[in-house]
């Protein structure tokens, strides 16, 4: 397990909607945040220091630190949607850092569930199909 | 901010005309016509022995709205326990290129022609119940950011009826497209 991958368990389930809230913090301080599956920025994978989630009330409450200052550290944030023939119904949110065949993966399902993976198959999964 | 995303179908000579499944109560509708209407038009019917066939629908994933970054590892699933008394769904084992795509065709109003048969590129097919969440179809594709439009490349679904199918409404089943954003 790396010591620079942690959260706790106080999440408070988003009730309203099938998003999780969560804030993205940057080495500049710059902060950018999704409320209520609502965007106010699209997050960058350059730079990022910091992955909050968000409670109920906007506050934050598990920090995911992806600490990309190790050379050769990337960084993944992938939105998985799911969408039947005719709208989206869930999203999962998967945060985690790769490094060469290291990596540890995080899913953040709309229903507070979370689950770590360091399965290779996980990060075969992110192998672009073109 | 996040892409917006759709279901799209072709119908039509190639190379076809692309309607969208409305969201959030559109459906895809099997017919013994090539049609998008979502009426009871052209209604599947029961073969006295033997097998007919739906017309085939071709339907891929759509971009309206560009990604952030990129939207890729599409898969696309089904419960897994459609159970219609005499129909089964397959789906084409290839997915074609949506520059490739196939009109559906057969006798209109009594059974479509078998896709194996008569989509080009495909050679074989699948039960739909073959693909789960936990085992769905890899769908080849992906877009990337400035560009919107077709994302990936073709599903062609089809129905084989039999004559244990019983008459009236067959009921409704759902499909699933699962794909990362980034």
């Amino acid at each position: 397990m790396p010591t620079d991958l942690f959260f706790d368990t106080h999440l408070s389930k988003n009730k309203t909607t099938d998003s999780l809230s969560w804030m993205a913090v940057y080495d500049s301080g710059l902060q950018i945040r999704e409320i209520d599956g609502v965007s106010y920025a699209d997050i960058v994978r350059e730079n990022l220091k910091e992955f909050w989630l968000v409670d109920s009330s906007e506050k934050p409450r598990i920090k995911i630190d992806v600490n990309h200052s190790e050379t050769g550290r990337n960084i993944i944030f992938r939105k998985r949607r799911y969408m039947n023939l005719d709208q989206i119904t869930k999203t999962v949110y998967i945060v985690g850092w790769q490094k060469e065949n290291q990596f540890v993966l995080l899913y953040l399902y709309p229903e507070g569930v979370i689950e770590l993976s360091d399965s290779k198959n996980d990060l075969d999964l992110f192998a672009c199909e073109k | 901010m996040a892409a917006t995303i759709n279901t799209r179908e072709l119908n039509g000579v190639a190379p076809g005309v692309a309607s969208t499944i409305a969201s959030p109560t559109g459906k895809l509708i099997f017919q013994m016509s090539d049609s998008h209407a979502e009426d009871a038009s052209n209604p599947i019917l029961r073969p006295v022995s033997g097998s007919y066939y739906s017309y085939w629908k071709s339907i891929y994933l759509n971009a309206v709205t560009t990604p952030p970054t990129e939207i890729n590892n599409i898969k696309f699933y089904s419960s897994g326990t459609m159970s219609w008394t005499g129909v089964t769904l397959y789906v084409g084992d290839e997915t074609p290129d949506v520059a490739n795509y196939v009109q559906a065709v057969g006798t209109l109003g009594k059974t479509g022609t078998e896709i194996v048969t008569g989509y080009s590129g495909i050679t074989a097919k699948t039960t739909m119940n073959t693909y789960t969440s936990g085992s769905p179809k890899s769908v080849t594709g992906s877009i990337a950011t400035p560009n919107i439009g077709a994302i990936s490349k073709l599903i062609v679904l089809q129905l084989t009826i039999t004559g244990a199918v019983d008459p009236g409404d067959a009921g409704s089943a759902t499909l699933t497209w699962r794909y990362d954003e980034s």
